[in-house]
């Protein structure tokens, strides 16, 4: 793609109403829906109004005047954004009086512009410019010093933009993007006539404000006022490539914008379906950690992990790699050794990871990380629908009327979706929040949830049942729903066991710490409040309870009728970018692509015949399984693609001492995370912007990850995956990643109708899509479930084995920030650290209070699994008894304090609940200490020997 | 786990797991949770996992309940079979000749 701007409509699109008018416009018939707006009509036309406050990501304002036109049989010049099309109507855009007018108005805008155009960062790409000579300006009777706002200070505060004052024009569109798009209302306008300014929160600096770097406003500005640093530092792009973003399970899509190789800017893609053109701090800033100086180019190997690592040709690295796996194996046994497929990287090069390890190692031993994030989505989702996938897509919604979020914070971890959501509540659906924190959905600006349920940590279960109580007590459920779309008796069966009054919403009080009142209103305000939809996140899955709890979310929304249909269902808030896409590959031990257990003869025959190689009929290890075997002995090699399963996973003495004892640990990473502190090979991996492939989003929506430079290390990682693969004895012989997803497609039927040419033509797909659903599947369970009858659950709450005491007294639950991502290999090395430098531990100030504790002093934090030290943030978004931390800091590893306590069918460790004590601290504990040693001596590379 | 030690050795972790899933079977009646309980461990658990809990049951039966003990012999009746080593599966269908690409 070469560049050029998106097309601008100038006005967005109205809501489909079934009616529409036909007009005239400049003589051309045209024939559209009722309601859109002249400007829009002449755009698509092919015509371009003139316009500077109109743009198509928000509502029209009627504001700058230039976009006037003539309409036979009304007075005046109607402004073309606010007027709506009419039956009949007759439209002329381009008069010599109409030109006149608005050279005028222009003639008033560049009277207080600034005229250094030629050294202006937005030059060839600046909207007023543009318009300037659209309307033929060649003269400016008042002048070009303008009355106030030349000279002004720039506000250079924020990382990644800088904001100019002196080249605003007031249009508006900074602070309504803000406002419609964002959602976050951090700008206004302050003063009146030329003393109007734009003004983040009440006169701070961007950086001091509310403000959260999401980029709508700049990427609505139509000057060179709010304008990215990078281009002002670069110029502005020549090329633009749509890829997918490498963030969070939202899967926004961007246009690169490209000068050359380098990447000058990434500005959110409205035609993506997923983000419908908007973005947040990481995907639109937070990309310069492709380019960063940490970044390992070379392969390297060390016989032990105490040595420093020596570089060497790809040659040798990939046929070390290969020749230690298979003298593990000789030694140990098939099974001994197995892999880990990333998130972060693409379909294609999770199918092969897994490929690698069943037809390559032999065994079955291959897991992600969604082991430690929704495997409980996976198994809940499985056993009531049938099938492990959130319900719906994101524009469902905006139909939704009651909003039920439970163990989500989506404005920090999903939000690009947070701001839709935002926007249907702003709009009038209903919400409820079920969270031990009171986040920011529960009161922000113009939004205020009806019911928030702050309830002790880990009694999701006991919660969730309450709920279902009133629902069937008081006769609120769906019968007709449920006779035709579920199994009655199952029902019965569920209903009976949670009306007994040992499960009322009085009678578990004392549990959840949650009024039975409020319990009960968020009950019949979710039944029967219209649509239902219900998203939630890692404060479900990441407990013990973690699967009965997504069995119990399905129970509610079966018993309700909210699942089949837009603005309903079940929504599973994904992690990370390609964690639905890593699970569908067949990432977990138990089965093949598409959820496909080992041991169905049928379907391993299949994988047989097209790999050549008998496969193994028995379950893998699971990632924690693994790290036993391997202190047992019976696990001596890994393999692990883009996981830093070190930081990342619970209880890290567990998993060093895992790491610690296996023979060949193989790292395939872009930075030499800590995990590699145990490793003896490591691979360098490529970023997003490095390699073709293809992302699966929360939402099932299969997208293309478009490669726009060269990757640096030389490899894209499926070719490395390759690599490996053929140096241990196969022959595969893939060219482009497109022949991996037409492999995939052959052996996966809810995949069967995906390739490159259908996801170039359609954008992207929705599976399943196959020859039932060949335009993708947008909301399952139409017709009916996947496995037939819906299956309620019976899900008992078990109270966890985590318990607190004298000696740690106080719940922990850990989660993320919107700054920062996962383990924080990525924003670390941005300039996202200046919101978020440090993980900090929130603590309520009657808990500080009793310990003597001021905001921002160090404590130490201790579990029976470890300790370690932070600095306390005082704040009461935490209830008393709980404390919550981040984990996007190795220098914290919050993992220390976590437990070995899991979900009891898929050993998702339990991050939410820990017992913890906090006390005073005067600084980083000998733990931290030594590992930060460690870590130092583990990173050494030994340099080169000279030449001769 | 006591306030005193927080590393669990792989058996007891294993008899943890079979118990802590059997304590969220147990409102499907006895026999059903066994039932389930077998079919879990078959379906999720790693033949080494399989072994080690079988071995378990045979050598220190007084670790493990009534069902889970239950679920444990029923799920050893479809033991799987010892792994091979490396080379000699590769022999099965000779994975390094074929052109699966």
């Amino acid at each position: 793609m070469s560049f050029s701007r998106e097309t601008d409509h100038g006005t967005p699109p109205v809501l489909a109403t079934g009616k529409s008018v036909t007009l005239t416009i400049d003589g051309q018939s045209v024939t559209l829906p009722e309601g859109t707006s002249i400007m829009r009509a002449a755009s698509l036309l092919g015509g371009s109004i003139p316009k500077l406050c109109a743009t198509d990501n928000v509502e029209s304002f009627g504001s700058c005047r230039l976009c006037l036109v003539e309409v036979e049989g009304r007075n005046g010049y109607p402004a073309s954004c606010t007027t709506p099309v009419a039956e009949g109507m007759v439209v002329r855009t381009q008069t010599d009086r109409l030109k006149q007018l608005r050279r005028g108005v222009m003639e008033l805008y560049i009277s207080d512009h600034p005229l250094d155009c030629l050294t202006c960062g937005a030059n060839g790409d600046c909207e007023l410019q543009d318009q300037a000579g659209a309307v033929g300006l060649r003269d400016v009777r008042y002048g070009y010093d303008g009355a106030t706002n030349m000279g002004q200070a720039k506000d250079q505060s924020n990382p990644y933009f800088d904001f100019d004052p002196s080249k605003c024009i007031v249009c508006s569109r900074c602070v309504r993007a803000c406002e419609e798009v964002q959602g976050t209302f951090a700008l206004t306008i302050e003063n009146k006539g030329f003393e109007s300014k734009v003004s983040p929160s009440q006169g701070e600096d961007f950086l001091g404000s509310e403000c959260v770097s999401c980029g709508a406003c700049v990427q609505a500005c139509p000057t060179a006022s709010l304008i990215e640093k990078k281009v002002v530092e670069s110029g502005t792009p020549d090329r633009a490539v749509v890829t997918t973003c490498a963030y969070c399970g939202v899967g926004c899509t961007f246009r690169a914008e490209m000068r050359g190789e380098e990447l000058v800017r990434m500005v959110p893609w409205k035609d993506g379906k997923a983000n419908r053109g908007h973005s947040c701090v990481k995907g639109r800033f937070a990309w310069g950690y492709a380019q960063h100086q940490d970044r390992i180019l070379n392969p390297m190997i060390r016989a032990s992990v105490d040595q420093p690592w020596r570089e060497v040709s790809w040659e040798e690295a990939i046929a070390h790699t290969a020749s230690e796996f298979r003298r593990i194996q000789a030694k140990y046994g098939t099974r001994s050794i197995g892999g880990i497929t990333s998130s972060r990287c693409t379909n294609e090069e999770t199918f092969l990871v897994q490929k690698l390890i069943r037809q390559g190692f032999g065994n079955n031993n291959v897991d992600t990380c969604a082991r430690v994030c929704h495997s409980p989505t996976g198994y809940g989702l499985s056993q009531t629908f049938g099938t492990s996938a959130g319900t719906q897509d994101f524009d469902s919604v905006m139909q939704a009327d009651v909003i039920l979020v439970i163990g989500a914070n989506p404005t920090d971890g999903h939000p690009v979706f947070a701001s839709r959501m935002k926007k249907r509540l702003r709009q009038g659906a209903k919400l409820i929040v079920i969270d031990p924190r009171r986040t920011d959905l529960v009161q922000s600006p113009h939004i205020a949830a009806e019911h928030h349920l702050p309830l002790r940590p880990g009694t999701n279960v006991a919660m969730l049942t309450a709920i279902a109580h009133v629902v069937v007590t008081e006769k609120l459920y769906d019968e007709a729903f449920i006779r035709e779309r579920c199994d009655w008796d199952e029902f019965m069966d569920w209903a009976e066991f949670v009306s007994e009054a040992a499960r009322s919403p009085e009678a578990i009080a004392p549990l959840t710490g949650v009024k039975a009142d409020d319990v009960r209103a968020a009950a019949r305000l979710y039944a029967t409040g219209g649509n239902g939809a219900i998203y939630y996140g890692l404060g479900v899955t990441e407990h013990s309870q973690g699967s009965s709890t997504v069995m119990s979310i399905a129970n509610l929304a079966m018993a309700t009728g909210n699942v089949g249909r837009e603005g309903v269902g079940v929504n599973p808030l994904r992690g990370q970018n390609n964690v639905q896409g890593a699970c569908d590959m067949g990432s977990f031990p138990h089965e093949f692509s598409g959820y496909r257990h080992v041991s169905d003869d049928a379907t391993r025959s299949l994988f047989e015949r097209t790999w050549g190689v008998a496969l193994d009929a028995e379950p893998g290890l699971r990632i924690p399984n693994m790290l036993d075997a391997a202190t047992d002995g019976t696990f001596k090699g890994l393999f692990v693609q883009g996981e830093d399963i070190l930081q990342s996973d619970p209880n890290t003495h567990h998993v060093a001492a895992g790491l610690a004892a296996m023979e060949c640990v193989v790292v395939q990473d872009l930075f030499l995370n800590e995990t590699a502190n145990y490793a003896h090979i490591f691979l360098p991996g490529s970023t997003f912007l490095e390699k073709d492939g293809t992302f699966t989003n929360a939402e099932r929506r299969i997208q293309r990850v478009r490669k726009v430079m060269a990757p640096l290390n030389g490899y894209a990682d499926w070719e490395i995956v390759q690599l490996v693969a053929n140096a241990m004895g196969l022959a595969w012989t893939y060219d482009h990643p497109s022949q991996i997803m037409d492999e995939i497609a052959a052996l996966t039927p809810t995949f069967a109708g995906v390739s490159y040419d259908r996801l170039e033509a359609e954008g992207s797909l929705q599976w399943p899509a196959n020859d039932a659903a060949p335009d993708g599947t947008p909301t399952m369970h139409r017709d009916g479930f996947v496995r037939g009858k819906g299956k309620f659950v019976v899900t008992d709450y078990v109270p966890t084995d985590e318990k607190t005491g004298p000696r740690f007294p106080l719940l922990l639950t850990t989660g993320r920030i919107l700054s920062h991502y996962n383990v924080g290999a990525q924003t670390r090395r941005t300039a996202n650290t200046a919101w978020h430098p440090e993980d900090r531990l929130e603590m309520h100030p009657s808990d500080a209070d009793n310990r003597g504790l001021k905001d921002g002093d160090w404590v130490t934090l201790r579990s029976r699994a470890g300790e370690t030290t932070l600095r306390a943030l005082i704040t009461e978004r935490v209830a008393p008894g709980v404390v919550y931390t981040t984990f996007h800091h190795p220098e914290t590893q919050a993992n220390v304090i976590t437990t070995d306590y899991s979900d009891w069918a898929t050993n998702c460790p339990e991050y939410k609940v820990t017992a913890v004590q906090v006390m005073a601290s005067n600084g980083p504990s000998d733990w931290q200490q030594d590992y930060a040693e460690q870590a130092r001596n583990s990173r050494r590379i030994a340099p080169l020997e000279a030449a001769e | 786990m006591s306030d005193d030690t927080h590393v669990m050795s792989t058996t007891d972790r294993l008899v943890y797991m079979a118990h802590q899933i059997a304590r969220n079977m147990a409102m499907m009646g006895e026999a059903k949770a066994t039932e389930a309980l077998a079919e879990h461990l078959t379906r999720f658990w790693d033949p080494r996992m399989k072994a080690q809990i079988i071995a378990i049951a045979q050598d220190q039966p007084e670790r493990l309940s009534p069902v889970v003990t239950a679920a444990v012999a029923r799920m050893a009746q479809g033991r799987p079979a010892p792994q091979v080593d490396a080379a000699q599966f590769n022999r099965v269908d000779e994975a390094g000749h074929c052109d699966a690409g």
